[in-house]
């Protein structure tokens, strides 16, 4: 069981934070939203350690429950950016050019969410396939499986030879 | 290996880089406050509970299961049969199963040897009697082909070729198929034999070949675009020349006319299906929306609907994108052509046979679910015949009931038009599962019968779906059908028309929804307030709030009689924000 105070809030915001919130970005489309979720669930994680509570890893219940809130805000936030856009409202994705973007973020997009979920924290986040299966509920050989689907989709849309052959020898 | 996961990892990190932890630590205390306060005051109050409501639906969505493929029109010459999709097996392995075209009866198709194989891609002949796949394994790629009963799989091509995507010509003596990114689109003989390339690849990676029904080209998608180009390798033309555009996995229909592609436009992470001529005219939208992301479309052989792959999960829908429902979890679906008098399939609604108890064949229905809670005491029928709404989580094929259930595999709403205990139809359109449950019904429309409210989801805003029952008990065309939005909607507010009506209530960071309704029971209309309020920290002076009046036709769609969204400073009240009490006859807020 993990000890969460205010020291090991404020480490964790500065060494997992940014990247979890980079990384759920490209599942949930906006970076608000994502900074948003994970905000959300670390004060969950805060309050529910505060009330006895036990919690083993605070990455991965922080990674587990922002996913979720994610997945449950998608079409909340698509409604919001709707409702944005419609008053000319200010709201914009950060840093990188519509180039940069194109084409991985198009075939990103194209992916089920789960594989979508699953290319995030395996190659986004660094976590192993064992940690990719618990974060996402799912055994190994579904993680496999969901990451064989998501690398040959993703190889064939980049057209990446070397990733689709890696992909044909099945390794994920 | 690592040098790919390391080329994969600096891609999308370079998409995304990570955020300024500046301020998080004050946004964090700010909630974690704001979660104290609602805890207290929620204490012993706060039932997370969910239900669906019924409301008439005119679009008939929920006819998963239902019997037979009524709506379907056959051609002449051939009608639909069976699906063949694919599946992710628990021990890692993909494999290819078979249903009915209404869901029911899945069965293996393959048998991946032991190791990390995976078979994928299948393609039905144009008689409807063999199956062509691709096999992943540590050797490569290969095309193999399996009788439609599982029997004499053999394999066609050479794993060094990585031959994958197999496409039938239509008079079944030729397959297409795609070499990843090494050889580019190629057709051989349907033995294996007479190999030759249409399309080479240079650099790229040309894929997802289909036919033309007559024969005579070829679609298939490069770098982002369409192309067409003939079977002999030439008149090759770019159909959709959309260099911010992105379009993909092309399938032509069975008449010729349309060929359907996926197609993701601006990166906010949609991804739509369209068809377009095959001249590169007359592009026509499908599906998309709040339903992205839609992966891939491939058409009924009678033409007349396309299965839809989302959120691994195989959906079916008219071209013009109308009828959109769920079938079934699973991947790459394609439907069987049946010539004429070969054979023809009965689905019924018999509930299955299990050697033990299980809750969802214990009250009828023709599929295990797991978690079943129910509500009774529902007139659906308006004339004292009192039934009861179940909620559960189907069981995946692994058959383990999943700790917490995903949208992948769909949740199911059963409901018992008489009383007797035997679930009469069923739906499986909640999005959410985490508590949902029936909960409540009311007469929406007014027309003497009640509507069922279905929570899907959970955390602090619940998630209402509306469902009612359409036709008669009597001659058994009684159904559960989730309402829809009317045209045209309150798209603003989230509200697509033909898109599943969803109600909320409650409130959590960043939003609050209010539910309130006037003239109930004589004549109601139903607001639903939506109001979105800036990120917390500075700049947080107004909020972005959306009004949305319904009213709901019997046997029909809720119709939005009022719609409105602007932007209002933070200090003034959200109109209509009650937060209790019962709107129409649902206390959503309970």
């Amino acid at each position: 069981m993990e000890l969460i105070d205010e020291v090991a809030i404020r480490e964790f915001l500065h060494t997992v934070y940014p990247r979890l919130v980079g990384g759920l970005s490209l599942v949930a489309g906006s970076r608000a939203a994502a900074e948003d979720a994970v905000q959300e669930a670390v004060a969950r994680a805060w309050e529910r350690s505060e009330r006895g509570e036990e919690i083993a890893s605070l990455t991965a219940w922080v990674t587990t429950v922002s996913l979720n809130l994610a997945r449950s805000r998608m079409r909340r936030v698509a409604a919001e950016r709707r409702a944005r856009s419609r008053l000319g409202s200010r709201e914009r994705s950060p840093s990188h050019s519509p180039e940069d973007r194109v084409d991985v973020t198009r075939a990103l997009a194209t992916l089920p969410r789960r594989q979508r979920e699953a290319t995030v924290l395996r190659f986004y986040l660094g976590m192993d396939v064992k940690e990719v299966a618990d974060v996402l509920g799912m055994s190994e050989g579904a993680a496999k499986t969901t990451l064989f689907r998501a690398r040959r989709a993703l190889s064939r849309a980049l057209g990446d030879s070397d990733l689709e052959e890696a992909n044909d020898r099945g390794e994920a | 290996m690592a040098r790919l996961d390391e080329r994969m990892t600096r891609e999308l990190r370079r998409l995304e880089p990570p955020a300024d932890p500046a301020g998080a630590y004050e946004r964090v205390v700010a909630k974690r406050e704001r979660r104290r306060i609602i805890r207290r005051a929620q204490h012993g109050v706060l039932a997370f509970v969910v239900v669906v409501g019924t409301v008439a639906g005119v679009f008939g969505l929920n006819r998963v299961f239902r019997a037979g493929t009524d709506a379907i029109v056959p051609e002449e010459t051939v009608e639909n049969g069976l699906i063949a999709y694919t599946v992710n097996r628990p021990d890692g392995q993909i494999q290819i199963f078979v249903r009915e075209a209404d869901g029911t009866n899945p069965r293996a198709i393959t048998d991946p040897p032991a190791g990390e194989t995976y078979d994928s891609d299948p393609a039905w002949s144009p008689d409807g009697s063999t199956i062509a796949f691709a096999r992943s394994n540590a050797h490569g790629v290969s095309v193999f082909v399996v009788d439609a009963d599982g029997r004499n799989q053999r394999e066609l091509t050479d794993p060094s070729l990585s031959a994958q995507e197999p496409a039938w010509s239509p008079d079944g003596s030729m397959i297409a198929f795609s070499t990843g990114c090494h050889d580019g689109i190629m057709v051989m003989r349907a033995d294996g034999t007479g190999v030759r390339s249409v399309v080479p690849s240079e650099n790229d990676c040309p894929g997802s070949p289909t036919w033309s029904p007559d024969g005579t080209s070829l679609a298939f998608n490069n770098d982002g675009e369409l192309f067409v180009v003939g079977v002999d390798g030439t008149d090759l033309r770019n159909l959709t020349n959309t260099s911010q555009v992105y379009e993909a996995n092309p399938a032509w229909s069975p008449d010729g006319d349309r060929i359907a592609f996926v197609r993701a436009v601006d990166g906010d992470g949609s991804s739509e299906i369209w068809t377009i001529s095959p001249t590169g005219t007359d592009l026509r939208f499908v599906a998309g929306g709040e339903l992205s992301p839609l992966f891939s479309a491939v058409w009924s052989p009678d033409g007349q609907y396309l299965l839809i792959e989302h959120d691994e999960a195989v959906f079916r829908a008219r071209p013009d994108g109308s009828d959109f429902q769920r079938l079934f979890a699973g991947f790459e679906p394609a439907w069987q052509p049946l010539p004429r008098g070969i054979t023809e399939t009965t689905p019924t609604k018999t509930p299955a046979t299990s050697p033990e108890p299980e809750a969802g064949l214990d009250i009828g229905l023709a599929f295990r679910m797991c978690d079943v809670s129910s509500m009774g005491g529902i007139d659906f029928l308006g004339d004292g015949t009192r039934g009861s709404a179940w909620t559960g989580i189907p069981v995946p094929d692994g058959g383990i009931c999943p700790k917490l259930a995903t949208p992948a595999e769909g949740y199911g709403v059963a409901v018992d038009f008489t009383g007797d205990g035997t679930a009469d139809d069923w739906s499986r359109t909640i999005d959410y599962c985490m508590a949902c449950g029936p909960w409540d019904a009311t007469d929406l429309n007014g027309d003497g019968t009640e509507e069922l409210i279905v929570v899907g989801q959970l955390w602090s805003v619940p998630d209402y779906g509306v469902y009612v029952v359409t036709g008669n008990l009597a001659d058994g065309s009684a159904r559960l059908e989730r309402v829809r939005v009317a045209a045209p909607g309150h798209p603003e507010a989230g509200y697509e028309p033909g898109a599943f009506l969803t109600l909320s209530a409650g409130g959590d960071a960043g939003i609050s929804d209010y539910i309130s309704c006037q003239g109930y029971p004589d004549s109601p209309v139903l607001t639903q307030v939506k109001s979105f309020h800036p990120p917390d920290g500075p700049g947080s002076e107004t909020r972005t709030v959306s009004i949305t009046r319904f009213v709901f036709e019997s046997g029909g769609p809720a119709r939005v009689v009022g719609a409105e969204t602007f932007e209002q400073p933070t200090d003034q009240p959200v109109p209509y924000a009650n937060q209790g009490g019962k709107a129409c006859g649902v206390d959503f807020f309970r």
